[in-house]
C-alpha cells in the first residue's frame, strides 16, 4: 500500500521540476539565468564545501558578503587554478544569491563581454559542471525521495531511505519549506 | 545607420619637429617611448627628430568627427625620413555603445574580414611590397602578431606581458576598448586617415550586418 500524503504530493511536484539555465550576451552585459527550486532548496540546506575534484570543475557552496550581508552562493570555477580549457581565467561564473535560494530563480547581469567562442565554451563547461553537480548531489536526493514516495510502507519505522554520503541532506529535503508547498 | 562606435582614441609613435624641451602640442605632452629607438626590431634605424616618442589622445567622441582633426594635427611632422621607422606603431582604440557589439568583435570572422579589407586598401593605395604595413599584415612584427585570443586579452588588467601584442587587442579591463595594432605609423597622415576611416566604417557596417546573431545558449540540466 502506498501512502501519498499532502507533503509527498507537493514534494513530488517539486521534484518533477526540470532545472533550466541560459546565458545570453545582451547590450548591457552577460545575463545568467537559472530556474531550479530544488537546487535552491538543496543549497539552502548546505553549509559544506562540495568538490567534484578531478581538476576540471569545482562546484562549491560558499558564503559571499553582498551589500553588508552574508549570502550563500554557489561558485563554479574551472580547475587548474581556475582557468578554463582555453587558459582563460574565470573569476566568477555566477553566484546563487539569497534571492535564488528564496525563489529558485536566478537572474544576474554581469557587466562583462564574452566572445561568441567563449560563450559556447562557457556554456558547455558551466552546464556540464552544474549538471554533474545536480545529478551527483541533488538528484540523489531526488531519487531517494521519489523512491520514498512510492515505496513507503505504513509498517516501516524508517519511512525514507537514507543516502549514506549525504547524512545531512535527507532531513531537510524531506521537509519542504512552506513557500514550496 | 545606427551608432555602434562610442569613443575612439589614438596612440601614435614617431618623430616630431619643434623646439627642444617644449611639447610640440599645446594640448598634450609627448610620452617618451623606448620601443621606437631602433633597437627593438632588427633593421629599424633610429629616428632623429627633436621629439621622439608617443602621443596619446583622450577618448574622442566618434560621431562628432573631431577625431579626424585630432589625427591630422598630431601626426608626426619631423622631416619625412625621421617621422617613423619599422618599430613605430599606430594604434587605434574604439569602444562600442553595446557590450554585445564588443563581444561580437571578438569573432574571428571580424578579424579575417577586416584583414581582407586592409589588404585591398593597401593594394589600392599602391603601398610598396617592402612597406612595413605588409610586415604587420602578415604577422611578422613581434608587437603585432597574428595570435588571436580576445578572451584572454579581456582579462588583462594592467600593462605588461605579451598577450596584448596581437593584431587586435581586446583591452576590456584596462580601457573598455578594442585596440587595433596592425597599422604602422605611416609617413603620410592622409594614408593613416584613409585606413582609420576604413576601419571605423567597416566596423560599423560589420556590426550592423551581425545584429541578428544571437549570443545565447540555453538548456536543461537533466541530460
Amino acid at each position: 500500500m502506498k501512502i501519498i500524503s499532502t507533503t509527498s504530493v507537493e514534494l513530488s511536484k517539486r521534484l518533477e521540476f526540470v532545472p533550466h539555465f541560459s546565458i545570453e550576451m545582451e547590450d548591457a552585459g552577460l545575463r545568467l539565468q537559472l530556474v531550479s527550486p530544488i537546487l535552491a532548496s538543496f543549497l539552502s540546506k548546505q553549509s559544506t564545501t562540495l568538490h567534484r575534484g578531478g581538476g576540471i570543475w569545482t562546484a562549491r557552496v560558499f558564503y559571499v558578503p553582498t551589500k553588508g550581508e552574508l549570502t550563500r552562493g554557489l561558485w563554479l570555477s574551472a580547475g587548474h587554478g581556475y582557468f578554463n580549457g582555453d587558459g582563460n581565467r574565470i573569476n566568477m561564473i555566477w553566484l546563487f544569491d539569497s534571492e535564488f535560494l528564496k525563489t529558485g530563480s536566478l537572474n544576474i547581469l554581469l557587466p562583462e563581454p564574452m566572445t561568441p567562442n567563449n560563450l559556447e565554451d562557457f556554456f558547455h563547461e558551466a552546464s556540464t559542471a552544474l549538471r554533474d553537480f545536480y545529478l551527483t548531489k541533488v538528484r540523489k536526493v531526488k531519487l531517494s525521495l521519489s523512491l520514498a514516495v512510492e515505496d513507503v510502507e505504513p509498517e516501516e519505522e524508517e519511512e525514507y531511505p537514507v543516502e549514506e554520503d549525504h547524512p545531512d541532506i535527507e532531513d531537510d529535503a524531506l521537509q519542504p519549506e512552506d513557500e514550496d508547498a | 545607420m545606427p551608432r555602434r562606435i562610442d569613443k575612439v582614441g589614438f596612440e601614435i609613435e614617431g618623430g616630431w619637429g619643434g623646439k627642444p624641451g617644449v611639447s610640440p602640442f599645446p594640448d598634450i605632452s609627448l610620452i617618451r617611448e623606448g620601443s621606437i629607438n631602433g633597437q627593438t626590431l632588427h633593421g629599424a634605424k633610429p629616428i632623429q627628430a627633436v621629439h621622439i616618442g608617443e602621443v596619446v589622445s583622450e577618448p574622442l567622441d566618434y560621431e562628432t568627427g573631431k577625431w579626424e582633426e585630432w589625427l591630422t594635427t598630431h601626426w608626426p611632422n619631423a622631416d619625412p625620413p625621421n617621422r617613423t621607422n619599422r618599430t613605430c606603431g599606430y594604434h587605434i582604440h574604439l569602444s562600442t555603445l553595446s557590450m554585445k557589439d564588443y563581444a561580437l568583435l571578438g569573432s574571428k570572422s571580424f578579424l579575417f574580414s577586416l584583414a581582407e579589407t586592409f589588404n585591398r586598401l593597401g593594394k589600392a593605395l599602391d603601398l610598396p611590397k617592402k612597406h612595413v604595413f605588409w610586415e604587420r599584415m602578415t604577422g611578422q612584427n613581434t608587437f603585432c602578431t597574428l595570435d588571436f585570443n580576445p578572451s584572454r586579452q579581456m582579462q588583462v588588467a594592467m600593462k605588461g606581458g605579451r598577450n596584448r601584442y596581437g593584431w587586435l587587442n581586446f583591452a576590456w579591463k584596462m580601457h573598455k576598448t578594442v585596440e587595433l595594432r596592425s597599422l604602422p605609423t605611416f609617413r603620410d597622415a592622409a594614408i593613416a586617415l584613409r585606413f582609420t576611416e576604413t576601419y571605423f566604417t567597416f566596423t560599423t557596417n560589420w556590426l550592423e550586418a551581425h545584429q541578428d546573431v544571437k549570443l545565447r545558449k540555453e538548456g536543461s540540466l537533466c541530460a
